[in-house]
């Protein structure tokens, strides 16, 4: 009686419930059936439902990503753009190579790869510049992250990124913990967020040692 | 004279209700993930809540109509397939029309599927 008193949807549906035991074990197969036909319907429809808008952001968000890699580029390898320009600049100032398995850039005496790899939660992707004898990082940029808001996503910040300037590209880099980065091949962690900055020196190491053996093989 | 009337229709009361007494956020602190997170920025709090009222509206109306048709023991799969395919939508045309909005956004918007709202009903 008292569950009757609600107007709650869950009172209503364990009434509803109560009616359908008494109905003979046929009507229960089809109700059960009929359940199974609701989630499947559901799920096609939202399945459907998320194509649809995958589809629609497609283009856009390729174009979105072709314009950050390509300003990013540019900045990094310090040629001036404009936001209507660019393109055509980066075509005139840069020029794309590759050689065995993998591609870079060649702007002006910089050489610059994109780089992706595993972060903390998702895909750490960006980009690191060396010098033309491959032996320095010149620039580290990160574009994309989906590190702890407030915490590992400092290491998209240009005044983290600093700390890998001029550091060596010769051989693996690593972090700096409880102490300043003084040795070449040491770079500053995040306080509270070690395991980002640590995710991020093994992509950027792994993505120079990888382009310098494709850019010196290009080379000779 | 028409204003006073007003006042008095139930359409007018429901839709006062809405900014306290009925409002999720304010009266059973549901969703504050999404109302608090973001809001560092005009931009930033005006995209998120938009996408919130989106969701929420269009999956409660959903529901709505569905609801005598949600089997029991599926109730919470069905909400959450519902909730999180129009967040996914709206993930989807911030990250095409405004990629840097959805950039500063980062994971929150994912997180309105967690916000449960419309679970709280």
């Amino acid at each position: 009686m008292k569950e009757r008193k609600e107007s709650d949807p869950a009172a209503q549906r364990s009434s509803g419930r109560a009616e359908s035991k008494t109905q003979n074990p046929k009507s229960k197969i089809l109700k059960k059936l009929l359940d199974v036909v609701f989630i499947v319907v559901l799920g096609v429809v939202s399945v459907a439902l998320l194509l649809a808008a995958q589809s629609y952001s497609a283009p856009a968000v390729a174009r979105f990503r072709e314009t950050r890699l390509k300003t990013n580029v540019l900045s990094a390898a310090g040629i001036p753009w404009t936001k209507d320009d660019f393109k055509q600049v980066f075509e005139e100032r840069v020029k794309e190579q590759s050689g065995a398995g993998s591609t870079w850039f060649a702007a002006d005496s910089l050489v610059i790869a994109e780089f992706k790899g595993r972060g903390l939660w998702g895909m750490i992707e960006g980009i690191v510049v060396l010098d033309s004898s491959l032996t320095r990082i010149v620039a580290v940029r990160v574009l994309a992250q989906e590190e702890t808001p407030g915490l590992g996503d400092r290491i998209k910040e240009p005044s983290y990124l600093a700390t890998y300037r001029g550091k060596t590209a010769e051989e693996p880099l690593e972090l700096a913990m409880r102490h300043a980065a003084t040795e070449p091949n040491e770079v500053d962690a995040i306080t509270g967020a070690t395991l980002s900055s640590q995710a991020l020196v093994s992509v950027v190491t792994s993505s120079v040692s990888r382009l310098r053996t494709a850019a010196k093989g290009g080379a000779q | 004279m028409n204003l006073r009337k007003l006042a008095y229709t139930r359409p007018w009361r429901v839709f006062i209700a809405g900014f306290f007494k009925e409002n999720a956020v304010t009266y059973q602190l549901l969703g504050l993930c999404s109302t608090l997170a973001v809001s560092n920025k005009l931009e930033n709090a005006i995209a998120m809540g938009l996408g919130v009222v989106f969701v929420v509206t269009i999956s409660s109306a959903l529901i709505s109509v569905l609801r005598r048709w949600i089997p029991g023991q599926y109730r919470m799969i069905t909400y959450m397939i519902v909730t999180s395919t129009f967040v996914i939508i709206v993930d989807q045309f911030l990250k095409a029309n405004f990629p840097l909005i959805s950039a500063q956004l980062g994971p929150y918007v994912g997180l309105i599927i967690t916000n449960c709202i419309v679970m709280g009903r």
